[in-house]
């Protein structure tokens, strides 16, 4: 065997020693919200196939857009609909457990600092970052380093501009997402 | 609550699949999103899977598509997150592993495929070919320019490498 190959090898095994394995049960569950997900956004999409002039919004998770606000884009990301942003808040509480946040929704005051009390549950590392506009693609303007929980970490965000703001942890940037509303 | 099978299944293949799809992403967190990703869908499919030949394979594949779709976003994330110093799991590994890590994540996705299916994973040239959908040929070539590739950045001796296979 040559030596690249022992390599290769010796580093896999590192690798696959060393991993947190998380329970299967958190596995399964994951599967199942998952499916679950997919289904209401199935169910959503047959809805705005049929024209959508149905009494069920269709994006239930927007606020109210004060007068003389642009409205809300389509965002592209997989959040779940249904859920609504929770009352304004200056203190934001941020949940992350079985590799999910909660709430997905945060809502916080156009211009004013606020403390984000992010409460990691899981033994596996998180992260929070806030990225300007609807999803990833906008501007990055807070980002802390992840950390392996359980533990809670109390971060002083700045100050943010008016409008729609993307949260996620770029450690599972696919399954971890919320919306942060700024008003 | 999962199913028995599965957790005895997961159990004994999650660790050596991380193992591989790590070398293959060149970064633990990717892989092990995809993973977890792939694990939990097969799960709620496990009805369906557990008469398969071999589930681990449908496992793999999934994984494999998803760090494929992840490839690109990965680039920009891993850019950020060096900028703010290096996540806490990453510092657990030996010195030599991080060193592997960091060359194989400079090669192209396409050399770090083959080089892992390969050497790693164990597959013969022909069956890497098949498993890529690609010539053998190619898969030859691949092989070639990523094993100099890497022998240069880890400093082994080129020659022993080239002579492999």
């Amino acid at each position: 065997m040559d030596e690249l190959t022992v390599r290769l090898q010796r580093a896999a095994t590192e690798v696959a020693e060393r991993a947190v394995i998380p329970a299967p049960d958190d596995i399964a569950r994951r599967g199942r919200r998952q499916r679950r997900r997919h289904a209401a956004g199935a169910v959503l999409l047959a809805i705005a196939l049929a024209g959508g002039v149905v009494a069920v919004p269709l994006r239930p998770w927007q606020p109210a857009a004060p007068s003389g606000m642009p409205p809300a884009t389509p965002s592209p990301s997989m959040l779940a609909p249904g859920h609504r942003c929770p009352a304004r808040v200056t203190a934001a509480q941020l949940t992350a457990k079985d590799i999910a946040f909660a709430p997905a929704c945060l809502t916080a005051e156009a211009g004013r600092p606020f403390r984000l009390k992010f409460d990691n549950k899981d033994a596996v590392i998180h992260n929070v970052s806030i990225f300007e506009g609807p999803d990833a693609s906008g501007r990055r303007v807070f980002m802390r380093p992840p950390f392996r929980g359980p533990r809670v970490v109390t971060y002083p965000v700045p100050a943010l501009s008016r409008g729609r703001h993307f949260f996620r942890c770029d450690v599972h940037p696919n399954l971890m997402q919320g919306r942060l509303i700024v008003r | 609550m999962a199913d028995e099978e599965f957790s005895a299944f997961y159990a004994a293949t999650y660790q050596r699949l991380l193992g591989q799809l790590v070398l293959l992403c060149g970064d633990r967190a990717e892989a092990e999103d995809a993973l977890q990703e792939a694990f939990a869908r097969a799960a709620v499919r496990w009805h369906r899977l557990r008469s398969y030949q071999a589930p681990e394979a449908w496992v793999w594949r999934v994984a494999l598509n998803l760090t494929r779709m992840a490839a690109r976003r990965l680039r920009r994330r891993t850019a950020a997150l060096l900028r703010l110093g290096s996540a806490p799991a990453a510092a657990e590994l030996s010195a030599e592993t991080v060193d592997l890590l960091v060359a194989l994540r400079a090669l192209p996705l396409a050399q770090r495929q083959v080089l892992v299916l390969h050497h790693l994973v164990g597959l013969p040239v022909a069956e890497v070919a098949r498993e890529l959908g690609l010539p053998v040929g190619t898969v030859k070539t691949r092989l070639a320019r990523g094993r100099r590739a890497l022998a240069r950045r880890l400093a082994l001796d080129p020659e022993e490498v080239s002579r492999h296979g």
